[in-house]
């Protein structure tokens, strides 16, 4: 049965039907600014500390093992040592992209997408999905330059619609040497707010030596942001009723990899995060 | 009704039988063990304890309104109740059964609760080489030799905990009981399961100042009995430090 009000909320966690979550960021290192071209928005991902080295091994904040029900997120407590919008978020593993070479670079994960899950009831319902490029090893001479596209002018993304698109917009990385770690949100055509998958990267400028990227869908699930240095809570029933399932979507075939993650947008800084994520079994 | 259905009743049970104020410094001077991704994720570490003092009729127990916790460096501070579930000699392999958790009133009915957060702490430092930990368990839904297996650092230091939930079986987030334990390694120390539920946290930064917490809509009024123990963790560091705690209780008398 659906949880109702807040009385039921505390019952189920007592009872040991729900999750305290107390979790321990890596501290990232030091990204590259974005720019207009790449996107605006700094990202920075901060993950698990114990099991994460970076860039390469990103280790999921800790759930409940394979959970039956729905992980409604009712509260979360964050501090970081520095100002900025902090934001709980799934990342996908799309796939990962050559900046080192010309043309189709893209090579996907196995999973299919779109990321699934029920929403209003229908259930298989296609999750919108931010686009991502982040950076697991940085060029040293030329900023690439790539776009949401078959280096023919075919389709490179599914919009948040369904629609095949091709991309029209570029990604110029604000630098040669963009840092590892670095994370840059797509920019896509005008209308699109998102994407349900992507099928192609083209790289019509190249890094000049090895770069590689990883492309993450990102799925917003909670806003625990904290603007001030210091420490933010984020009561998710009742301020907004913004209650995320911190379950994972399903790939529509296979299994996607989903790291469940804090996001760091527009503020760049080496410093890690502490949380307390608590909630509920939905069920 | 209730003493806790209302603030004005709150105020009232206050006022007629007096609160309970209590100030408490914890210092860690264990160097904790840092965890490993297969031993909770997160590294944690016990910080200290109060048994909740005798009651007089018609007081029956005390729910805590106000937890204030600060702490020397940027972690994640958690005050709970908790009772030891189950013990484990490392020196012949052996268990010593506890406490189930108990049935107890939360927002107005009548629950058995479970621990969605169980943690192993190290009461004896351990001499052993990455144990394997067995725990059988009950679930939260009462389904009985559940099975939670963990694999500590080596030896790891007095004090130190380890956080339980992520090794729970498939589907599970809580344990009510614990039924049997064991290793497969080491030779000296003790391990106690203990049943956990948060009932305010913080999250400081370096340097630490925290002030009051807001009260929090999802960890429970938990009501505590005489004896029971209110104990405090903290995770993310394996620094010594001190935390000191302000705690403010309104008795109840009963529903």
């Amino acid at each position: 049965m659906a949880v109702a009000t807040i009385a039921e909320i505390q019952q189920r966690f007592a009872q040991g039907k729900g999750f305290f979550i107390p979790a321990v960021t890596s501290t990232p290192g030091a990204a590259t600014a974005a720019a207009a071209a790449s996107g605006q928005l700094s990202v920075q991902i901060l993950v698990n500390n114990i099991g994460t080295t970076l860039p390469g091994t990103r280790v999921s904040l800790p759930i409940p093992p394979s959970p039956g029900s729905p992980l409604m997120l009712t509260e979360a407590g964050i501090s970081r040592n520095t100002a900025g919008a902090l934001f709980l978020v799934y990342l996908y593993r799309m796939g990962s992209v050559n900046l080192a070479a010309t043309g189709d670079q893209f090579t996907a994960d196995s999973a299919t997408f779109p990321i699934l899950r029920t929403e209003f009831g229908e259930s298989s319902k296609p999750v919108t999905l931010t686009p991502m490029i982040y950076i697991d090893d940085a060029g040293t001479a030329t900023a690439p330059v790539f776009s949401l596209k078959t280096n023919a002018g075919g389709a490179g993304y599914v919009d948040q619609d369904g629609n095949s698109t091709a991309a029209t917009r570029t990604m110029t990385m604000p630098s040669a040497t963009a840092n590892v770690q670095s994370g840059y949100i797509f920019r896509l055509n005008d209308g699109d707010s998102g994407v349900q998958s992507i099928s192609q990267v083209d790289v019509d400028t190249a890094s000049g030596s090895a770069a590689t990227g990883v492309i993450f869908g990102i799925e917003f699930l909670a806003d625990i942001t904290h603007i001030l240095v210091g420490t933010s809570v984020a009561n998710l029933m009742v301020n907004g009723i913004a209650l995320g399932d911190l379950k994972p979507g399903v790939a529509t075939s296979g299994t996607a990899t989903a790291t469940l993650a804090i996001l760091s947008i527009g503020t760049i800084s080496s410093t890690a995060a502490f949380a307390a994520l608590a909630g509920v079994l939905d069920s | 009704m209730a003493d806790t259905d209302s603030i004005d009743s709150m105020i009232e049970a206050c006022a007629t039988y007096g609160p309970l104020i209590r100030s408490l410094m914890f210092t860690n001077q264990n160097t904790t063990t840092a965890a490993t991704t297969n031993s909770g994720s997160v590294t944690g570490s016990f910080m200290g304890r109060m048994v909740i003092p005798s009651m007089t009729s018609p007081v029956i127990s005390v729910i805590f309104t106000q937890v204030d916790l600060v702490t020397e460096d940027a972690t994640v501070v958690v005050a709970g109740y908790r009772v030891e579930m189950g013990s484990l000699a490392i020196s012949g392999n052996t268990f010593s059964s506890g406490t189930a958790m108990p049935t107890r009133t939360i927002a107005g009915t009548s629950v058995q609760t479970a621990s969605v957060i169980p943690i192993l702490e190290v009461t004896t430092a351990l001499t052993a080489t990455t144990p394997t930990i067995t725990i059988t368990y009950t679930d939260q839904d009462g389904n009985t030799g559940q099975t939670c297996t963990v694999t500590l650092p080596s030896s790891p230091a007095l004090t130190t905990c380890f956080n339980l939930a992520p090794h729970l079986a498939a589907g599970d987030t809580g344990m009510r009981a614990v039924t049997n334990m064991s290793t497969s390694a080491g030779s000296a120390g003790t391990l106690k399961v203990y049943g956990f539920i948060p009932i305010a946290y913080g999250v400081p930064i370096s340097p630490a100042a925290m002030g009051p917490q807001p009260l929090s809509n999802t960890l429970p009024f938990f009501p505590f009995k005489a004896s029971d123990e209110l104990a405090i963790y903290r995770f993310g560091s394996t620094s010594t430090t001190t935390v000191y705690a302000n705690l403010f209780g309104v008795p109840e008398t009963g529903f």
